[in-house]
């Protein structure tokens, strides 16, 4: 009997610990270090932006557990030899020192009961923030590193499609991220227009339901890292419809248009996914 | 939530780790592995309690005045009191293993559980000096034999 017949949540775990022992387990690390930021938002009533303190680390140690969990599972497109080369070391390693840091600034705003981002209210926080953003730049050049790495090295048995579909996706990530995060970073917020407060926002997102919300492509453009090689996956190994490169390219193209899309409608001020701003 | 709630189930979660602690025989490695688990969530809640309430607390660690008034918050006092829930409770874990280890009697052990669950260092001295004799016992016998 196998591990996945048991418990699935498990199974996928042990697959991907196989993949990348060490992702994976800092992944299982952030995922768990939301217990505590979740029962702070049961006791701390102090807001930022009108949503808990502990909103943003929690979101953050979830998304970065997504990232680990998605960076060591293409670490199984890869021969495992490959892991031990420095490259490969610091894909590993710097992202996870990276995701650390960004961890413990955004706990320390929240224990300050301060914003974290588009902070420069003292010396200290103002410096911190774009660190932060490098920070952030190093966790994208890991993950086009390491499409660079699956396009270079084959490991037989992977589907070709599924590794075009994670090289394609991770590109469409990097670039497009990069383009989302700085038109963010470079404005004093994340709002265009609308309601400048997360409390009416989307449900779990906080994304702004009465105007443009720039961390709306932004999410978009980042998660390209693994909603590209999940259509990849669903459409052509589960429902068979894609069955050749063009199909990857249609994809591909397909998600750059949606995040095209959703980019101009957080610039035009209108809010996500419908509605009108309220400019 | 409520912070006499939260005192509550934190008390009665420690408690049941001391119970299954004291009361289950060595061969019942699941003891330990739930001790640990009830100090997890312990330890879970009581960092939630720091973030929440350090920068609300006056004073500091640097005089008993200081640490006077930091336990002076009720969030910082409940706090405190899980650090003790939790602590105790792992070096009560420790004991339990290292009282495995060298093959003390439970009749033993479980005065020095009930020690350290009340008065925690009292508790893990008695420990110590049992596991000396205990130990020097074992290493004399190993000589004899040898």
């Amino acid at each position: 009997m196998t591990m996945s017949e048991t418990a699935p949540g498990l199974g996928i775990h042990m697959e991907l610990w196989r993949r990348q022992p060490a992702l994976a387990s800092m992944a299982l690390v952030f995922l768990l270090a939301m217990v505590p930021t979740l029962l702070a938002m049961q006791f701390d009533i102090r807001t930022v932006n009108g949503v808990n303190v502990w909103g943003k680390p929690t979101k953050f140690l979830f998304s970065l557990s997504v990232y680990y969990a998605t960076i060591g599972w293409y670490f199984g497109f890869l021969p495992f030899a490959v892991q031990r080369t420095p490259l490969a070391r610091f894909i590993i390693w710097g992202t996870i020192a990276v995701g650390v840091v960004e961890i413990l600034w955004l706990v320390l705003a929240a224990v300050a009961g301060v914003p974290a981002h588009f902070n420069r209210d003292s010396i200290v926080w103002s410096i911190a923030y774009p660190l932060a953003g490098i920070g952030a730049t190093v966790l994208l050049i890991g993950m086009f590193l390491q499409a660079l790495l699956i396009t270079r090295h084959t490991l037989p048995g992977t589907s070709p499609l599924l590794r075009m579909g994670v090289v394609a996706g991770t590109g469409i990530a990097c670039a497009a991220t990069l383009l989302t995060a700085f038109v963010l970073a470079g404005g004093t917020g994340h709002w265009v227009g609308g309601e400048a407060s997360d409390t009416n926002g989307l449900p779990v997102f906080g994304w702004s339901r009465s105007g443009g919300d720039l961390r709306v492509p932004h999410f978009w453009a980042l998660h390209a890292h693994q909603l590209v090689p999940l259509l990849v996956w669903v459409l052509g190994e589960k429902l068979g419809w894609v069955q050749s490169r063009w199909g990857v390219w249609l994809i591909a193209s397909a998600y750059v248009g949606f995040v095209i899309v959703v980019f101009v409608q957080a610039l035009s001020g209108h809010p996500f996914p419908f509605g009108q701003g309220e400019i | 939530m409520e912070l006499e709630t939260v005192f509550g189930l934190a008390s009665q979660a420690a408690m049941v780790g001391w119970l299954v602690l004291a009361a289950t025989p060595y061969r019942y490695s699941v003891a330990r592995t739930f001790a640990i688990g009830v100090g997890l969530v312990l330890a879970a809640v009581y960092a939630a309690l720091m973030g929440t309430f350090w920068m609300q607390g006056e004073g500091g660690f640097d005089s008993l005045a200081g640490v006077q008034a930091l336990f002076a918050h009720p969030g910082l006092l409940l706090g405190g009191w899980i650090h003790y829930l939790a602590f105790d409770l792992l070096v009560g874990t420790w004991e339990r293993e290292q009282a495995a280890t060298i093959g003390l009697s439970r009749w033993l052990l479980v005065p020095c559980l009930l020690l350290t669950f009340m008065f925690g260092p009292v508790g893990w001295l008695l420990f110590m000096a049992m596991r000396f004799v205990r130990t020097s016992m074992l290493a004399r016998t190993a000589e004899v034999a040898v």
